[in-house]
């Protein structure tokens, strides 16, 4: 099972990031969360690379987790 | 085996257009839409006659997809793994606007996907959709294709734009609508 903890760090590992909010909204239909990231990496980079970027940083959680909201944005 | 598939689609097409006729009319579409979803591994191999690049030409039967009884569905043998990476390849250029969700537009079975057709609605384009939910090798194969793990994924004139929270950035930031400028819209 994947947790805020494992997501924050991954993404503070691999982004560095400003700014970062995991929330855990697994209520709804099965493991979910709501991921708003800042980060210098982003800089320059589209939406889409963006979330990419996110979904490379969590690896092996993006197929444990059932739903994943991304708000990537640069500083 | 293909021509078979052609044959039983194209067969399929006019049933389909008139069972959809009846269907919407009669029967509410969460009762059609729970009856299918009870046997997924059957019901897997006759979406993907529906996915087939032939099935596509005839917008009324890619469209109806998920609003019509077992019954009416083509039947096909497997397919394996390398057909359906043509397949999907085949159907994003067929169409110019394509979504991949879970469910369909009338009939979303999940809160993500329900919101990007909502916002597809709202811009009044013409597109296409294909539920995941109905086969394992389009859900997997389409995941592979475009390198992305998520649903519902969005490909715009053969391009990905995005899921649903991407979708929903550009809606609001009104890069969507300038995306749909000379698409196609419905009447």
């Amino acid at each position: 099972m994947s947790s805020v903890e494992e997501i924050e760090r991954l993404l503070t590992d691999a982004l560095a990031p400003t700014e970062l909010d995991v929330v855990d909204v697994s209520a709804s239909c099965g493991s979910a969360f709501d991921v708003s990231i800042v980060s210098a990496k982003f800089t320059g980079v589209g939406r889409l690379q963006r979330h990419r970027m996110v979904h490379e940083a969590l690896g092996d959680v993006m197929s444990r987790v059932h739903a994943m909201k991304i708000d990537a944005k640069a500083p | 085996m293909r021509t078979n598939v052609r044959r039983i689609a194209h067969r399929a097409t006019t049933v389909l257009s008139a069972a959809s006729a009846r269907a919407s009319s009669s029967v509410p579409s969460a009762t059609l839409a729970k009856s299918r979803s009870t046997s997924p591994s059957t019901s897997s191999v006759r979406h993907l006659a529906r996915v087939s690049s032939h099935a596509t030409r005839t917008r009324s039967f890619a469209s109806s997809a998920d609003d019509t009884h077992d019954d009416f569905k083509p039947k096909v043998n497997s397919v394996n793994a390398g057909d359906i990476k043509d397949v999907i390849e085949g159907d994003v250029k067929a169409n110019e606007v394509l979504i991949y969700m879970k469910g369909s537009p009338s009939a979303p079975q999940c809160g993500f996907s329900n919101m990007a057709c909502r916002i597809l609605d709202h811009h009044g384009v013409d597109y296409a959709s294909r539920n995941v939910l109905a086969s394992d090798e389009l859900r997997n194969g389409i995941k592979e294709f475009s390198a992305w793990p998520t649903i519902p994924q969005l490909y715009v004139k053969g391009e990905f734009v995005g899921g649903s929270d991407i979708m929903m950035n550009m809606h609001q930031s009104g890069e969507l609508a300038d995306l749909f400028k000379d698409v196609k819209k419905r009447a």
